[in-house]
């Protein structure tokens, strides 16, 4: 039988984790010193 | 222990020596010894920073906690992992600029000069809370090496212990801030490799992860849930109907509250170059933590699908993949990572309690008028008076886990509120500053001492942070107001410098 991952448990492991990444990557751009 | 694995465990300890002995050259100042004159770029502040965060738990607890429970451990790898950004976002650019501006080299050194405290009395007690907790912290993390080495080598125990205390008080004790700041480096891309290498491998021999979900659902499918909670009982995993519950799920993404105060942590903050790398410095560490933390999450997961029988000690399963799926040379890296890590943890750590025991007392106590040698010179006796109090404790041995989750639970509500605060909040006053550290230390160690506040089962960490930033508004509204001098210096510091010029002049 096959088994995946459910919807919820893919979002809340990969929200945080791209989330972080991805506001990292936007405020290299926004941080001007 | 196989020949080619003590090989290879030698070159990497000789490889940490020779860093110790290059920034030995290198280190002139007590600034040298315990930022590194402020030079490290962006690459080396943002791994030094996370392998000195990430200990043997990374290689050890994790995968274990994920080998036992399934996919409901990855609540402490993201709260870790959010905790890791938020401190990057919102600490690490203020600190670095606020320490220059009031010239602090070390946390007690700012809390003194950021509150203008002449009495001394923040100092000597944040002093204080570091070398006691950091003493536990460091031991604890020896118990751990030696502990693992004993296991898994059949070194004795206390061989093990010396062995591994030798190198870290060698390298630590010449280059001081240099060379663990380097090795970290060399250990922390050790660390991400081992972690990436030995789960990729396991997981392309089950074909992918479609393969990996389907071996894992024959086990127990509650494992791919992250909502379910799955525990081991007579060899089977069995889920847990009862036990999920909100105060467990908060407990655990609540460690990612501890960073704001954890002294190892935010020394990587002040001695970074600039201001300027500290974005580039951001993407790299959140990139290694994210990364790191789900290869530790998948070395857990493709644990369950390789043993017959699940194993006695969770947290061996990092060691027994390595050790039945690869070749001794190749074990032998994929160990020394363990090693990093641990070594990354302590080494830090005791350069922070030598810098409380040489700036925040020697200096400033007893001899005031020390040269920049005697200092140094004091620091490096430091480093060696602590490591022996942190063998001597751990000789007596001691549960790892508790200790480690005590003392982080303790620098995040002492030291968090007070920091984060002090960096936004120009209103602070130093009695506000006392209160927080002292309510935030001592709802720490009162919580689990109190049966009725214990059974409630939530982290101590949670209501420390809290009453803490709570005294410290309190306590600080009812003070007065900060001297001009104060308010000059934290805008100048978090880049208001006209607005105080305005004020001045709206209210004339």
């Amino acid at each position: 039988m096959d088994y995946s991952l459910s919807v919820a448990t893919w979002l809340w492991i990969i929200i945080p984790f791209l989330g972080i990444i991805g506001l990292s990557i936007v405020t290299i751009f926004f941080e001007k010193e | 222990m196989n020949t080619a694995t003590i090989i290879t465990f030698i070159v990497y300890l000789l490889g940490m020596l020779g860093i110790g002995l290059w920034t030995y050259r290198k280190t002139n100042t007590i600034s040298d010894y315990f930022l590194g004159g402020r030079s490290l770029n962006s690459w080396v502040a943002a791994m030094s920073a996370q392998a000195s965060d990430m200990s043997g738990w990374l290689l050890l607890g994790l995968p274990g906690a994920i080998y036992v429970s399934g996919l409901n451990g990855m609540w402490i790898a993201i709260g870790l992992a959010v905790g890791t950004y938020l401190n990057w976002q919102f600490v690490a650019k203020r600190l670095r600029k606020y320490t220059e501006v009031v010239n602090s080299i070390t946390i007690p050194d700012y809390f003194e000069n950021r509150f203008k405290d002449s009495t001394k009395t923040l100092r000597v007690i944040s002093a204080v809370t570091i070398i006691v907790f950091f003493l536990f912290y460091a031991s604890s993390g020896m118990v751990a090496g030696a502990v693992l080495f004993e296991q898994a080598f059949g070194i004795d125990y206390n061989l093990a212990l010396f062995i591994g205390a030798i190198v870290i008080v060698s390298y630590t004790f010449l280059g001081g801030f240099l060379a663990v700041s380097l090795t970290d480096f060399v250990q922390g891309i050790l660390m991400l490799c081992a972690l990436l290498f030995v789960p990729a491998l396991i997981l392309v021999s089950l074909g992918g992860l479609t393969g990996l979900w389907s071996s894992i659902g024959q086990v127990n499918v509650d494992l791919l849930d992250i909502m379910k909670s799955v525990g081991i009982e007579d060899s089977t995993w069995i889920t847990n109907v009862t036990s999920f519950s909100m105060i467990g799920t908060i407990s655990l993404l609540a460690w990612g509250l501890g960073y704001f105060g954890q002294p190892h942590i935010l020394t990587r903050f002040m001695s970074i170059r600039s201001v300027a790398e500290i974005p580039k410095a951001r993407l790299i560490a959140v990139i290694w933590v994210v990364l790191s933390l789900i290869g530790a999450g998948f070395v857990g997961l493709v644990a369950i699908t390789q043993f017959d029988v699940p194993v006695e000690n969770p947290e061996s399963v990092f060691i027994l993949l390595v050790q039945t799926l690869f070749n001794p040379w190749i074990a032998g890296i994929l160990l020394a990572a363990i090693l990093a890590a641990i070594m990354s943890t302590i080494d830090s750590q005791l350069l922070v309690s030598s810098s409380a025991v040489a700036e925040d007392f020697y200096k400033q106590i007893f001899r005031k008028n020390a040269s920049e040698k005697e200092l140094l010179w004091v620091s490096r006796g430091s480093v060696i008076f602590i490591s022996i109090l942190a063998v001597i404790l751990a000789k007596s041995g001691g549960n790892v886990l508790e200790l480690v989750s005590y003392a982080w639970a303790g620098f995040g509500a002492a030291f968090g509120p007070v920091i984060i605060l002090s960096l936004f909040w120009r209103r602070m006053t130093k009695n506000g500053a006392l209160a927080g550290i002292l309510s935030g230390a001592l709802t720490v160690i009162l919580w689990g001492n109190i049966s009725v506040l214990n059974s409630i089962g939530l982290y101590e960490l949670v209501p420390g942070f809290i009453l803490a930033s709570i005294a410290i508004v309190v306590v600080s509204l009812l003070d007065k107001d900060p001297s001009f001098e104060i308010k000059e210096e934290f805008n100048l510091a978090v880049g208001h410098s006209d607005k105080l010029q305005q004020e001045q002049n709206k209210s004339v």
